[in-house]
C-alpha cells in the first residue's frame, strides 16, 4: 500500500491542492452570493424581477464565474481518477516497473488490489469533502436546483461514483494499451460517451415526472434555484419539457400526447396572419399549457441510480481487471 | 542428474509471438549452484527464456520447471525463491534509493536489509539519492541489489552488465560473484560479453535462431572441443566421432573447430585447445552444428 501511495503521492497532492483552492474560491463566492440572495428574496425585493435592479445586477455580476466552477466540478473527479488509473497501470507497464513488482513475492492480483484500495481511499479523501463543498455552494449561489442536470453530478455522491468508475476504466484500458497518453485519451472519450449517454438517455427513464400548469399571469420570481420566468413547476425541481395537453388529460401526459397537442397549437396559431393568440387557440382546442418536471424529492433516488450505476460498473471492471492482470503477457 | 540438483529444466520449450517463434524446441537442464551464461545474438530467445523462467510469461509449447515448480504468474511461492533482473533494469525513478530498499523489504519475506545496505555502502551509492539521478551503472547496481537482498535460490539476470562502462561492469560482476559465493545461489545470466562468460560462468547455454545449440559445463565444453588446422588445400576426411562446428578456409589451409567425443590425435592436423570464447563464437557463427540434431547436444542428453 505504501508503494502505491508513494507512486501516486504527487498526483494526489496536486489534485488535493487544486480541490483546496477551488473550495476556498467556492467558500468566498458562496458566502457573498448567499448574502445577496438572502437580501433579494427578503422584503422589499421578495425575489421579484425588476423590483431591485441594483441587487439583481450584483447577483448577476457575482455569479459570472459560476459556470466555470460547475465545469471545473464536472471535469475534476473524472480527470483525477483517470490520471490516477493511468499512472497505476499504463505508466508502470510503459516503464516496465510492473516486471519489477511482478517478480517480487506478492502476486499480481495483490499488486492490483493494493492499487485499487490505495487509489479509492485517495479519491474518497479528496472528493467527499469537495462534493460536500459543491453541494453547499450550489445551494448558496442559487446557480441551479441540485436535481437539474447542470449540477446534479457535482452534488451528492455521483461524482464519487464517476471517479471510482473512471479509475477502474483507466486500469482496464491501461492493461491493454500500456501507453499512458493513449490510455488517458481513450478513457476520456469512453467516459464522456458513457456519462452523456446515461445522463441524457437513461437517467430520465428512472425519474417519475409530475405535471404543472403554466399561467401566463405569473410573475417572474427569483427562487431557490434562480430565475423562473413563468414558473409552473416548483423552483427546486428539474423541468423536463413544456408543451400542451388536453384539459381532460389526467396524470402525466405522454410524449406522444404532448407532441400531438403542441403541433395542433402550432397549426392553429399559424392559420391566419396575424397569428391567432395562444390563449384563443388553447381554448378552441381544449388544451392547456403544461410543464413536466421531476420533483426535488426524487433527488436522492436519482443519485442512487446514477451513482449506483457507476459503482456497479466500477466493481465489474475491477473484477475483470483482477482476472485479466494474471493473463497479461510480457 | 536428479531433480533436487536442478534449478531449471526445460523440455521442448517454445514461445510463439504471433507468427514467429521467440524460442523453439528448447531442451535444457541447469544444475544447482552454477553460474550459467545464456549467450546468443539478439532475438535468439535469451530474454524470452528468462521471462518465462521468472513467471512473467507462459510457454506456448513444452514444459519448464524452475526449482521443481512450473513458473506461472500465480506461483507465489516460487517468486519468493527466484530473483529476476530485467534487461531494462526497471526501477521507480522518482523513488529514493532507500525507498527502493523499502519496496524490496515490503515485498519480500526473505529480504535481508543488511545485505542491501552493505552492497550500496560498498559501492558508495547514497541512500538519499533519487534513482533517476543516479548514473546507469549505479542504477544497475541498485537493481541488482534488489535482486540479491531478496536472497533468492536462483538469480535470473537479463544482460545485467549491458551498456555499462568497464569499471561499472567490473564492480557489478564482482558484486554478483561475492553474493553467489556467500549465499550459494544459482545464477542464469544472459550476456553478449564472452569475456564475462569466461571470467565468471561455469556453465554455458548458447542460443541461436531461437534454439539451444550448446548447453554444458564450461570445463566439459573446453575439454570436448579442439581447434584443428592444417596447411594445404587437400581435403582430409575426419575420423568418426568428430563433429565439425565451424570451418574456415584461407589461402594457406583449413581451420576447424570440432567437437570430439574421444581423445583425438592425428599427425595430419595441428591440434589446439580453443578458448571458451572461441568455442562459443564458433557456435554463434554457425547457428547449429552440422551433422547432429541440436537437441542431442544439450546437457540432458549427455
Amino acid at each position: 500500500m505504501w508503494v502505491v501511495w508513494r507512486q501516486q503521492r504527487a498526483i494526489v497532492l496536486a489534485f488535493a491542492l487544486l480541490a483546496v483552492v477551488a473550495s476556498i474560491w467556492m467558500l468566498i463566492t458562496g458566502v457573498h452570493e448567499q448574502s445577496l440572495w438572502r437580501e433579494f428574496l427578503a422584503a422589499p425585493c421578495k425575489g421579484t424581477l425588476g423590483r431591485c435592479q441594483s441587487l439583481q445586477t450584483s447577483i448577476y455580476n457575482s455569479g459570472r464565474f459560476d459556470e466555470v466552477v460547475i465545469a471545473f466540478g464536472e471535469c475534476f473527479a473524472p480527470l483525477f481518477a483517470l490520471i490516477l488509473g493511468v499512472n497505476a497501470v499504463a505508466y508502470e507497464m510503459e516503464h516496465k516497473t510492473n516486471r519489477l513488482a511482478w517478480t517480487q513475492s506478492g502476486s499480481r492480483i495483490r499488486w492490483l488490489a493494493n492499487k485499487y484500495i490505495a487509489s479509492v481511499v485517495s479519491l474518497l479523501v479528496v472528493l467527499v469533502p469537495l462534493c460536500w463543498m459543491f453541494s453547499w455552494w450550489v445551494g448558496a449561489t442559487h446557480v441551479a436546483a441540485r436535481i437539474t442536470p447542470k449540477v446534479f453530478t457535482i452534488t451528492g455522491f455521483v461524482e464519487v461514483g464517476c471517479a471510482i468508475f473512471c479509475f477502474a476504466l483507466a486500469v482496464v484500458i491501461g492493461l491493454y494499451l500500456r501507453r499512458p497518453g493513449w490510455s488517458l485519451a481513450v478513457g476520456l472519450v469512453l467516459f464522456a460517451a458513457i456519462f452523456l449517454g446515461f445522463a441524457t438517455q437513461v437517467l430520465t427513464s428512472f425519474a417519475s415526472p409530475s405535471v404543472a400548469l403554466l399561467q401566463s399571469s405569473q410573475e417572474s420570481h427569483g427562487s431557490a434555484s434562480g430565475f423562473y420566468m413563468l414558473g409552473g413547476a416548483p423552483a427546486d425541481s428539474w423541468t423536463l419539457s413544456n408543451g400542451f395537453a388536453p384539459q381532460n388529460e389526467r396524470g402525466v401526459p405522454s410524449a406522444i400526447v404532448l407532441n400531438t397537442s403542441t403541433n395542433s397549437m402550432y397549426h392553429c396559431e399559424s392559420q391566419q396572419t396575424p397569428s391567432i393568440p395562444e390563449p384563443t387557440c388553447a381554448r378552441r382546442l381544449g388544451l392547456r399549457d403544461v410543464q413536466l418536471y421531476v420533483p426535488a424529492k426524487q433527488y436522492w433516488s436519482l443519485q442512487s441510480y446514477e451513482g449506483g450505476f457507476y459503482l456497479l460498473s466500477a466493481l465489474l471492471l475491477a473484477g475483470f481487471s483482477l482476472f485479466a492482470v494474471r493473463k497479461v503477457k510480457q | 542428474m536428479t531433480k533436487e540438483t536442478t534449478v531449471l529444466e526445460a523440455v521442448n520449450l517454445g514461445k510463439r509471438f504471433r507468427r514467429t517463434w521467440g524460442l523453439q524446441h528448447c531442451t535444457l537442464t541447469i544444475p544447482q549452484g552454477r553460474v550459467a551464461a545464456l549467450v546468443g545474438p539478439n532475438g535468439s530467445g535469451k530474454s524470452t527464456l528468462l521471462r518465462m523462467a521468472a513467471g512473467l510469461s507462459t510457454p506456448s509449447s513444452g514444459t519448464l520447471r524452475v526449482l521443481g515448480r512450473s513458473p506461472t504468474p500465480g506461483s507465489d511461492q516460487l517468486r519468493e525463491r527466484v530473483g529476476y533482473l530485467d534487461q531494462d533494469r526497471p526501477l521507480y525513478k522518482n523513488f529514493r534509493v532507500a525507498e527502493m530498499l523499502r519496496f524490496g523489504k515490503i515485498n519480500n519475506a526473505t529480504w535481508n536489509m543488511d545485505v542491501a545496505m552493505d552492497h550500496l555502502a560498498h559501492l558508495s551509492i547514497p541512500l538519499g539519492s533519487r534513482v533517476g539521478e543516479l548514473s546507469g551503472g549505479q542504477q544497475a547496481q541498485v537493481a541488482l541489489t534488489l535482486c540479491l537482498a531478496k536472497q533468492p535460490e536462483l538469480l535470473l539476470l537479463d544482460e545485467p552488465a549491458a551498456s555499462l562502462d568497464p569499471v561499472a561492469r567490473e564492480d557489478l560482476l564482482r558484486l554478483l560473484m561475492r553474493q553467489v559465493a556467500d549465499s550459494g545461489s544459482s545464477v542464469l545470466l544472459s550476456t553478449h560479453a564472452l569475456s564475462d562468460v569466461a571470467a565468471i560462468c561455469d556453465f554455458v547455454v548458447v542460443l541461436a535462431r531461437a534454439r539451444v545449440v550448446l548447453a554444458d559445463d564450461t570445463d566439459y565444453i573446453v575439454e570436448t572441443h579442439r581447434l584443428l588446422s592444417r596447411v594445404g588445400e587437400q581435403d582430409i576426411e575426419l575420423p568418426p566421432g568428430i563433429t565439425v562446428i565451424h570451418e574456415e578456409r584461407n589461402a594457406r589451409g583449413r581451420t576447424l573447430l570440432v567437437r570430439v567425443e574421444l581423445p583425438f590425435n592425428d599427425d595430419q592436423w595441428r591440434v589446439d585447445r580453443p578458448s571458451l570464447e572461441e568455442i562459443v563464437l564458433a557456435y554463434l557463427r554457425e547457428g547449429a552444428p552440422h551433422d547432429r540434431d541440436v537437441s542431442e547436444l544439450d546437457s540432458g542428453a549427455r
